[in-house]
Order: C-alpha cells, then structure tokens, then sequence
C-alpha cells in the first residue's frame, strides 16, 4: 500500500516539481527516474507480483531506518503509521477520482456536480437549486444515497441526446404572447432570486418581444412543503387567473412583473417583502389587492381564490412536478427550453 | 589487512558473498593492463599483446594449481560469472545423454533455474535433492545412474559446505553420470575442499575471491565430446570455410576456445592471476583471524534472543533474520551505521521463501579484509537495533 500511496504522491508532487524543473531541470530529470521506479513498482502491487524488495519499502524503510538504531520499539508503531496513512492516502485518493468522474458526469447530464444540493456546486449555473430528499441519517442511507445518485445520473444521460422541441412538452402557464406558435419554455418559481434576475434580464433585453415564452409557476417542493413560504400561494394565484374567464387581461403575468419588478410605495422591493416579509395571510391579501387593481370585482376574486384551491390546480402542480422531476431532470431553476436545447440558470443576454 | 588499506575506519563491508573487496595487488593488476599493457589478447604478435597473453596462460595455470588438478586432465576457460558458465555447459549437452538432471534444495538460481529448463529442453526428470545440516548429501539415498548433477559446493545462505563432495564425484562417475560443480562460493576461503576433486567442471566467479569482476570455468576435456558447441563466435575457430569451420579447441593446447566466444576481459584475468598468487600467500595470521571472527559473530548472532540465525555452525557467510523487525528496513538502519550487508533471500528462493518460509533474511558474509573493529562495531550496532 505504501508503494501505491507514494506514487500518487510523487504524482501530485509532479505538479510543482514540472515548475521547478523549469530553472532547474536536473531536478526533474530526477524527479522522473524516481517516478518511473516508483511506477514500475505500482504496477508490480496492481498485479499482486511479489518482488524482494519495492520502491515502496525503500520509502518505508529510509523514513524508519534511522528509528531502527535510535528507538527500535518505536519501528512497529510508526510502520503501522505509515500503513494506515498508506491506506489513507490511497482511500481518498481513489473516493476522490470516483467522486471526481461522479461529479464530472453529474455536471454533463444534470447541469450541476452536486445531485442533492445542485446550488452548493459552483462550477454548475447559478440556480435555485431542487433538492433531494433529505440529509441521510446514518451510513446504509448515505451509501442508498450515493447509489440512488448514480442512478440519477446515469438515469439523465438520454437527455442529452433527445429532442428539446418545446412542442414536444405539456405545461400550464402564461404566455408572453397572445397569439402564435411558444417559442420557449421558462419554469420559474416566484421565490426565487435567480429566476427574479432571469426574468428581469429577459423581460430588458426585449427577449418576450421577439419570442413568445410561456412562464411556467412552479414552487419548489422540499421535503415539508415548500422551499420559499409564500411561492406555492403565488403560483395557485397565477394557475388560477389562467382557468378564470374575465375580461381582465394578462393578469398571470401582470402578478408575475410585480413580484419580479415592482416597488411598493415606501419604495421596498416587492420581491424581497412578498417572499420574505409577508406571512401566508398578508401575500394572499396583497395578491388580491393586486387583483382589483388590475381590474377584478371582489366576486372575481373570491372565485379566483376559490378556484386556486379546487383539485384542478393541485392536479396540475403535481404534473409539473413530475414533468420537472422526471422528464427534463431539472436539478434547479430557472430552466429554460428553447432552441432545442434545455438550459439551466438564469438568462444570459446574448 | 594492510593490502586494504583504502578501507576507512567505519566502513564495515559485509557483503564479501557476493563481491569480495579487491586487495591492493588486484587492483594494481588491473590497473597495470590498462595503463602498461593494454591489448587484444591471443590474437597479436606485438609486445603488449605478448604481455597479456603469457600472465592469461599463468592465470589458467594457477587456477589448476589451486585446485591441485592437471593440465592434462582439465581446461580452464573465462567467462562472466558462474551463472553464465553453467548456463554454457548446460545449454551446449548433446541430447540423449542423461536420464535425469540432479540439483540440491539450498541452490542458488544459477543451478536451480538452468536444471529446470535443460530438464525441459531434454525431457527428462529433474530431482531435487535434500542437503543435510552440515552441507553434506546423502549419497546412499539417490541413484545417479546417466545423471547430470548439478550442486554447490558451498551455500551462499549460510556457508555449509559440501562436505562428501569426493564421495559424490566418484559415486557419480561410477554410476555413468556427470557432476558439475557451482563453487561460486567455494574458491575463496574454502578451496580444500575442491582440490583433487575430479569433478566434471568447476564453475565460479573470480569476484567472489578477490579478483576483479569474471567467470571461471575448469572442465575436464573428456567432457568435450559431449558438448555440442552452439555458442560460437570470434577466437574460437582455427579455420572457416563458406559452410564449416575448423574448431581451435579441437587442439589439446587451445581446447580453452570451446567456451570462450569473442574477446575476453583480459585486464580481469590478470586481475585474477594476481588474486590468486595474493591468496596463495594470505598468512596464517589473517586465516586465523577471520576464524575468530566468525565465531564471534556466530555467538553473539547465536545467544542473542531477538535473533534468529539460520547457519548451525561458524562460517565467513552468516545469515539470520530479527523477530519483528524487516530485514530490509534492518539493512538500511545497517547501512546508516556504516555497515553494509546483503538483505533478502540471496536469489535462493526455492529453499528459503517456499520450503523453509523465512521471511527475507540479512546476510553477513566475511573476508580477509574485517577488522576487529569492524565486529565490535557490528555487535554493538545489533545490540542498539534489538534492544
């Protein structure tokens, strides 16, 4: 094991030494005469050959050497030391490389390296991040866990290579625009700040002039409810003005600007009082105050409040969440289906 | 010794088995070729040429001398080592002629490999025979009919030797087969042994008694017919036609050719000559002081309870392993005090690793050259090490 270890560390070392070699290149003549022992030997140890003496044991033995003739009580301890340190060194170094190619390929299919917290992976993009179930609680979850990852992982692959068209998808949602064939999907969830900044960047760059994109309210389930406090209020809301006949025009959308964009007469951000200031009772007053502002009666309102509890609703939150779950793999929103590809993160003006 | 000089007080050379450090006069020898008479050796009528080749033809001379054997009955050649000689012998045997290849269990991989594969190459069976604890076989117990045997004088492990040799050879020879001994380690401090003994060729390395790095081979020239030469080249043939040619060593003066391809290491074998002439000449003093030697570290070796010694009795070659403790982690803490010796399994494997199951063992082996200091100094240091 200490052969093994060692030329994993003659490896990493190899990173500074190709430095040094630079202004001293007998250092890394040196530095590969070493490292071509210390691979034959690891190769010898990777097909169990037996040989008398190894690179290994000469490492071993020049640490312990000295030991031998100053403290030789002490040689046992300190070579069982070095093995365990061996088989450390080893452990992680291998954990490192299957999380290392775990993460690589989570990256590639899921758009983040972390499948339970996909917002805790900084080489992914910037999202609000769909979480797994919960922090498992001792090793034979943990190990169910880590298993259950590959399975989602490998489980994405087929996305890679399948049609994105957004025909190809069945969302309720508001349309940009009135008329004409969806351009692209965007699945946003009103809690969010990525999908806020999103929205904002799309909605500036004139991105819902020219293209007709149908936003999807989707409220981000966690393992007890949901993970911003007032998004699945908001999303019923805006479900709702979608089944509700009126004259009133575009009021899904109007709830959606004033989340996103709008200021309140003190000047605060809606999007910060709304998600983060309003209990339950007071965002469903302001939703509703909302509503007669754009030109609801008190009836309208009441049936929309009705309607965004009636089972339909409900229907259709679990459906996304089966579509977002196990369809488009979303790992985090926003997520965008457009130009027939599926796109993770917020929108980048192009 | 003052012939070793060179040797720095604290320096503790402990690996004679393998290489013995060169005296003075050896050195000389060699350096002497170079610088006085350096030249293509039986090959030219120049002075330096001439020069070699009368100290070479000494040299082959001596080497019977030593061994108390005739001109007339042996023929000395030169090669690299003593693997390389058996394997020369070995690989030349005319097919048909044995009904079995014998070796011992305490061989080196020079015999015990090379009678693995003349056994292949001649399908016939191969017999491992058993050394008892004082080096000697038990004749009785083997039938050497159409045998080649193939066997050690001396062990390399622990220095036993052969000690019914004589009795071997001629049990042998009665019964029809050839015996070929590996005195790798037998020239040197225990020469004795091999002399008269009629043995069909004496293998060895010049490196291990003294002399600068070469093999030795003393065959008896009856053996020649049975030896079909395939390892041929250069300084070997007295005439060459388009599809044959003309052996020199079909000459009774030059029968040294069979195995001697191509140029020879000339500067090594006046080397050896001066080796020899050096070791006939060690006084009694010096012999009776490497004695003591090793009885001293026999006994300490042997009373010292963290240490197990494989030898039964006294030998300038001593081997042992401590409890608990890698001999080759025990080699390097050795070679940081100043003493270097040889640690594994001495390319025995067989006998050591797979019979006996020792782990790798440390290997002292002595020559002429060992100071009393250097035993104090190598007590002590084991001493501190197995505390």
């Amino acid at each position: 094991m200490v052969c093994i270890a060692a030329f994993i560390i003659l490896l990493i070392v190899g990173i500074f030494v190709a430095f040094i070699s630079i202004f001293k290149p007998k250092v890394g003549k040196r530095y590969l005469k070493t490292l071509k022992k210390s691979w034959g030997c690891f190769g010898k140890r990777l097909t169990l050959q037996k040989c008398e003496t190894g690179f290994g044991d000469d490492v071993k033995n020049t640490v312990l050497s000295k030991l031998v003739l100053k403290n030789p009580k002490l040689v046992k301890p300190a070579s069982v030391a070095i093995e365990v340190a061996s088989i450390l060194v080893v452990v992680i170094t291998v954990w490192s490389l299957v999380e290392g190619a775990k993460a690589s390929l989570a990256l590639w299919t899921l758009g983040t390296c972390n499948v339970q917290h996909p917002d805790s992976c900084a080489l992914g993009a910037e999202v609000c991040s769909i979480d797994g179930s919960g922090e498992p609680s001792n090793p034979i979850e943990y190990v169910g866990q880590w298993f259950a990852d590959w399975g989602e992982i490998f489980g994405a692959i087929p996305d890679k290579f399948r049609d994105w068209s957004v025909s190809n998808f069945d969302f309720t949602g508001i349309r940009t625009k009135a008329e004409g064939e969806i351009d692209a999907i965007d699945i946003f969830d009103p809690g969010c700040v990525v999908c806020q900044q999103s929205y904002t960047a799309q909605k500036n760059s004139g991105f819902f002039d020219s293209h007709n994109v149908l936003l999807v309210p989707y409220a981000i389930p966690t393992d007890d409810g949901y993970k911003f406090q007032n998004s699945e209020l908001a999303v019923r809301y805006i479900l709702a003005t979608t089944k509700y006949e009126s004259d009133v025009k575009d009021a899904g959308l109007k709830i959606i600007d004033r989340i996103y964009t709008g200021k309140s007469e003190d000047h605060k951000s809606y999007f910060s009082l709304y998600n983060d200031e309003y209990s339950n009772e007071e965002a469903k007053e302001k939703l509703q105050e909302w509503l007669k502002e754009f030109g609801y009666s008190d009836e309208d309102i009441q049936q929309i409040d009705d309607i965004s509890q009636n089972g339909d609703i409900t229907e259709i939150f679990d459906y996304h969440n089966d579509l977002v779950k196990n369809n488009i793999h979303a790992k985090g929103i926003p997520t965008m289906i457009y130009d027939g590809r599926k796109h993770t993160g917020k929108f980048e003006v192009k | 010794m003052e012939d070793f000089d060179y040797l720095r007080e604290g320096n503790v050379y402990l690996d004679s088995a393998c290489q013995s450090l060169r005296p003075r006069p050896v050195i000389d020898a060699i350096n002497r070729y170079y610088t006085e008479h350096n030249s293509c050796g039986e090959r030219v009528k120049y002075s330096w040429g001439v020069e070699t080749d009368e100290i070479v033809e000494e040299t082959r001379n001596l080497l019977l001398k030593y061994l108390k054997l005739k001109n007339k009955d042996y023929s000395v050649s030169f090669t690299l080592n003593t693997t390389y000689g058996i394997n020369l012998l070995l690989s030349q045997f005319k097919l048909g002629l044995f009904k079995k290849v014998m070796t011992s269990d305490i061989e080196h991989n020079s015999p015990f490999l090379s009678t693995m594969t003349f056994a292949k190459k001649h399908k016939i069976k191969r017999e491992i025979m058993e050394r008892e604890e004082d080096g000697s076989i038990d004749i009785d117990a083997y039938d050497f009919t159409k045998a080649l045997v193939v066997v050690n004088s001396v062990s390399n492990i622990d220095g036993r030797e052969l000690l019914n040799v004589k009795d071997l050879v001629k049990k042998v020879h009665k019964q029809g087969g050839v015996i070929i001994i590996d005195a790798a380690q037998g020239l040197a401090h225990n020469s004795e042994r091999l002399e008269k003994t009629e043995a069909d060729a004496i293998c060895s390395s010049a490196h291990k008694m003294y002399g600068a790095s070469l093999g030795i081979m003393i065959v008896r020239r009856d053996l020649f017919k049975k030896i079909d030469t395939t390892f041929i080249g250069g300084g070997m043939v007295d005439d060459v036609d388009k599809d044959s040619f003309k052996l020199s060593a079909e000459s009774a003066n030059h029968a040294y050719t069979k195995f001697e391809s191509g140029l020879q290491a000339w500067g090594e074998i006046c080397a050896l000559n001066a080796a020899i002439k050096w070791l006939n000449k060690v006084p009694k003093s010096a012999k009776k002081a490497m004695r003591e030697h090793e009885e001293r570290l026999f006994e300490y070796l042997e009373n010292n309870p963290k240490i197990h010694l494989i030898n039964k009795a006294p030998s300038p070659t001593i081997s042992f392993y401590i409890e608990g403790l890698d001999s080759h982690l025990a080699g390097s803490a050795l070679s940081i005090a100043g003493i270097m010796a040889r640690t594994g399994y001495f390319c025995v494997h067989y006998y050591l690793d797979h019979k006996m199951h020792y782990p790798p063992l440390i290997r002292f082996s002595l020559g002429y050259h060992i100071r009393e200091s250097d035993i104090d100094k190598t007590i002590e240091t084991l001493e501190r090490m197995t505390k």
